[in-house]
């Protein structure tokens, strides 16, 4: 006995968890004075320490048995394990059995740096503490901004999970939410779990309340359920399922809401993205959506990436990609749902598309094939199919760093073969055209050292382009999936002013412009760049789809200028200019600054002839103290309104996050959705999830999570 | 004013390596365009990150279309598209030669809800104009690559 005593062991704060057996190990006691009495009574004071496999027990005071085992410490006692530290005046425990009580003790977990106290501890084995009218709380000690109250809480180390029951969350002394039964993560594990509750109101729905639960069904495949209730409506549930395996991955999602109040109908939509790696150049690819009825996300979605959607895509993909061949099958339709103050055509069903693509380099010789076949189909609409058969080859001429020259020879070969709904009898039909093009360019280069404090080269890159494409009249042909390509820099050096395979443009036209850029010698970073560019025809194009239709020699000319002007400042901008009418048709710029992470300024104005003109501001920007903001507004100066104004705030504390937001967004003709919303997140009780703050960061480019925590979805394993 | 051919100069920046190892996370289009453009600046592409003088890693490719404007009627008038390459350059010693940097590219993506079919084909057009783009900053990055100072 005396000798356990004398012997002094260092207290390792970093106690390893011990696997095996732990009763029955020997008990080490150290303390200033250490005497037995009785024969097999132990009692020791003064700075108490009683080791045993696992934890460290201190006391001013100790009495030990050594036939029964049982510990009496009083004074100050302290129990730690690995991460788990419990205080109170007495402790009595049985070392054999570990099964023990405290009166008034109070506990720290250093892994969530939780704490809480209660007025009984019961010990059942070093694993599993129960504590009887406890408080819960992870904010820091001095700070009870939040406490949970629990009749009884488990707390089980091995699982690392504690049990709440009977449990009243107060926040700031006021109670917010009660539950007979409630669990809770101890660490900072993938658990599942409640998410923060979100509280709302908005102009269709009324007010609403969601509360979401996290379901870690496994490493590879998890679930979010997220009721919603939303008074004048009903009970909407939304989930959702992800799964992630080596060969296939994809996320599942059903909202219902059944016996919709206001519409007396059940709602519904479902959505699937899959992504599957068959093997052997094999891939599969699903994105599947289907939605009850046309005004599901004016009515039900609270984002403007919901409420504005018209067409969902229904598609499955099937491709095969080999060396320099890839093949693509692809069936696809879309559910139109119809804004009945402006109805839109049904876009054609693809059933199917099949692709098969090529390319080669031969002898320096570039040789390209593509060729597409579609089954195009639509109820209304004239059916057909239609084949593409397009093979090129392009030979470098001239390749160096200074200069180069690139001719290519083409030929466009399609036929059509008309099915049902040809009311008017367009007659099946083959059109066989060839295309030539001649790409060259030169780079002129000086370096401008000391310029504006920086090491620079300045680049002079003229390039001109030229296509020639004979005349064929198409009007007879059928528009499946074709338009009119806008006006860019992409397009005055394409071959084709039309997307889609139904018109091929008739062309003899040279494109000529002009490119200067400010390279940064240091790293090598593109800090401005400017490109001048107009496209001239020797022959006015006849073939056209849209009216009045753009037959001038002259195009309009292109002006633009960004960069990434210094390491904050982003910039971006485009002016498009009519020649012919001596006006301007388009201008935009975009400027961002972000000078550093969470600090975040988007500026932008737009303005497009009889279309659109339009101011941007969005922004991310800490406010003061915990206070954070993010804003957007679109304003819309042609209809002199708002269409998108949105503002959220987040607060940020100790233990806990509030978020607010408030929202207003035009979903349809005349119908506007308005709402604000609230959350609160109590850190680690109920677990960061999907907030009504996310909708705005979509909205925001270039958001920053600023949330130490995770505060996306908890991230699935293997990722 | 100073211009000359590019090329033309004996002091013009040049490669300050031979061989080049990709690491990449995926074979990507970008990736397969990178590669050629590497083989027409003339750089070796090496098999394995012991064989090359440098490595160039390109750490995350991201494409992102975000909603830039409305209609009046609540209808997608424009997108952003976004193009982000990360990307960043060592040698075998673990020095930098390119510090980890993004590329960024935006592009704006009129949009038409009565021509979907033809949007879907501009948009992958958008997307491969701003690949080509990344393409061609990177290797004028590369060009610029060298060993960078000790930090700290």
């Amino acid at each position: 006995h005396a000798e356990d005593a004398g012997l002094p062991l260092k207290l390792d704060p970093a106690i390893k968890r011990h696997t095996g057996a732990s009763e029955g190990t020997a008990a080490f006691i150290n303390a200033q004075h250490v005497e037995a009495k009785k024969g097999e009574q132990l009692e020791a004071s003064g700075n108490v320490e009683l080791r045993q496999n696992g934890q460290v027990i201190n006391a001013a005071h100790l009495v030990y048995g050594q036939e029964s085992k049982d510990v009496l410490a009083e004074g100050a006692v302290r129990i730690e394990q690995t991460g788990f530290v419990v205080t109170g005046p007495v402790l009595k425990l049985n070392l054999d059995t570990d099964v023990g009580e405290m009166v008034q003790p109070q506990f720290t977990f250093s892994e969530n740096h939780s704490r809480g106290a209660a007025e009984t501890l019961h010990i059942e084995g070093k694993k599993n503490y129960t504590f009887d009218d406890a408080t819960y709380t992870t904010c820091p000690a001095g700070n009870d901004d939040w406490l949970l109250r629990v009749s009884r809480l488990d707390l089980d180390r091995a699982t690392q999970v504690g049990v709440a029951h009977n449990a009243r969350i107060d926040f700031k002394g006021v109670p917010i939410l009660y539950t007979p039964w409630m669990d809770f993560p101890l660490n900072d594990d993938r658990r599942s779990g409640f998410l923060g509750p979100t509280f709302g109101s908005t102009n269709t729905g009324g007010s609403e309340f969601t509360l979401p639960y996290y379901w870690n069904i496994s490493p590879n495949f998890d679930a979010t359920i997220s009721p919603r209730v939303i008074s004048k409506r009903g009970t909407q549930f939304n989930n959702e399922f992800r799964y992630l395996e080596p060969s296939y991955t994809g996320v599942a999602r059903y909202e219902i809401l059944s016996g919709d109040r206001v519409s007396n109908t059940s709602r519904s939509y479902l959505a699937l993205q899959h992504a599957q790696n068959l093997g052997a150049g094999f891939g599969l690819a699903l994105n599947l959506n289907r939605v009850s009825d046309d005004a599901y996300f004016r009515d039900l979605a609270t984002t403007v990436s919901g409420t504005s959607q018209l067409n969902l895509l229904r598609d499955g993909t099937l491709s095969y990609g080999a060396g320099s061949w890839t093949a693509l099958a692809k069936v696809q339709r879309f559910q139109t749902l119809q804004d009945p103050l402006s109805p839109v055509v049904v876009p054609y069903r693809r059933q199917p598309q099949v692709l098969l693509t090529g390319q080669q380099t031969m002898a320096d010789a570039n040789v390209n094939f593509t060729s597409e076949y579609v089954d195009f189909r639509h109820d209304t609409l004239v059916n057909g199919q239609r084949l593409v058969l397009n093979p090129s080859v392009s030979y470098p001429l001239l390749n160096d760093l200074g200069y180069y020259l690139t001719p290519k020879l083409g030929m466009h070969y399609t036929q059509y073969r008309m099915g049902a709904n040809n009311t008017t009898a367009i007659p099946d039909a083959t059109r066989t055209l060839p295309i030539f093009s001649v790409d060259s360019g030169m780079a002129f280069e000086r370096d401008l050292t000391s310029f504006l404090g920086g090491d620079y080269v300045q680049t002079l890159e003229p390039r001109l382009y030229y296509v020639y494409i004979p005349y064929k009249d198409q009007s007879m042909l059928p528009v499946f999936d074709s338009a009119q390509a806008p006006f860019n820099f992409g397009q005055i050096f394409s071959e084709n002013r039309f997307f889609g395979s139904d018109r091929i443009g008739d062309a003899n036209m040279a494109t000529l412009a002009l490119t200067s850029r400010m390279i940064d010698n240091e790293g090598g970073t593109e800090r401005l760049r400017v490109m001048l560019g107009e496209r001239f025809s020797f022959k006015a194009p006849q073939v056209n789809l849209v009216t009045p239709a753009d037959n001038t020699n002259r195009s309009d000319i292109l002006l633009g200028l960004g960069g990434k002007l210094s390491n904050a400042w982003n910039l971006d901008s485009l002016v498009q200019y009519n020649p012919n009418q001596t006006h301007t048709e388009a201008y935009n710029v975009t400027a961002r600054y972000k000078p550093e992470a969470g600090k975040l300024l988007n500026l932008g104005y737009r303005f497009t002839r009889n279309t659109l003109h339009q101011a941007d501001v969005s922004s991310q920007w800490p406010l003061f103290g915990r206070w954070q903001g993010v804003a957007r507004l679109s304003y819309s100066l042609q209809d002199k309104r708002a269409v998108e104004s949105l503002a959220g705030v987040e607060y940020n504390q100790a233990c806990w996050t509030m978020r607010f937001v408030a929202q207003s967004i035009t979903t349809a003709t005349n119908v506007r959705s308005t709402g604000m919303f609230l959350q609160l997140e109590l850190n680690d009780l109920v677990r960061i999830g999907s907030d009504p703050l996310d909708a705005l960061r979509l909205s925001v480019p270039g958001y920053t999570k600023m949330n130490s925590l995770p505060a996306e979805q908890p991230a699935q394993g293997q990722r | 004013c100073g211009f000359h051919l590019r090329g033309s100069n004996i002091q013009d920046v040049t490669f300050a390596f031979k061989s080049l190892y990709l690491k990449v996370p995926a074979e990507t289009p970008f990736v397969t365009d990178l590669r050629r453009a590497l083989k027409t600046n003339k750089i070796t592409l090496a098999q394995t990150a012991d064989q090359a003088d440098l490595v160039l890693e390109i750490v995350s490719e991201q494409s992102i279309k975000q909603i830039m404007s409305l209609s009046g009627t609540g209808r997608v008038q424009e997108y952003q598209l976004f193009y982000r390459i990360s990307l960043r350059a060592y040698d075998n010693k673990q020095t930098n030669w390119l510090p980890a940097d993004d590329i960024s590219l935006s592009r704006i993506f009129p949009y038409d809800d009565t021509q979907v079919l033809a949007k879907q084909q501009e948009e992958a057009t958008l997307y491969k104009d701003m690949r080509s783009d990344a393409v061609g900053q990177t290797i004028r990055r590369l060009l610029r690559a060298k060993p960078q100072l000790e930090t700290q």
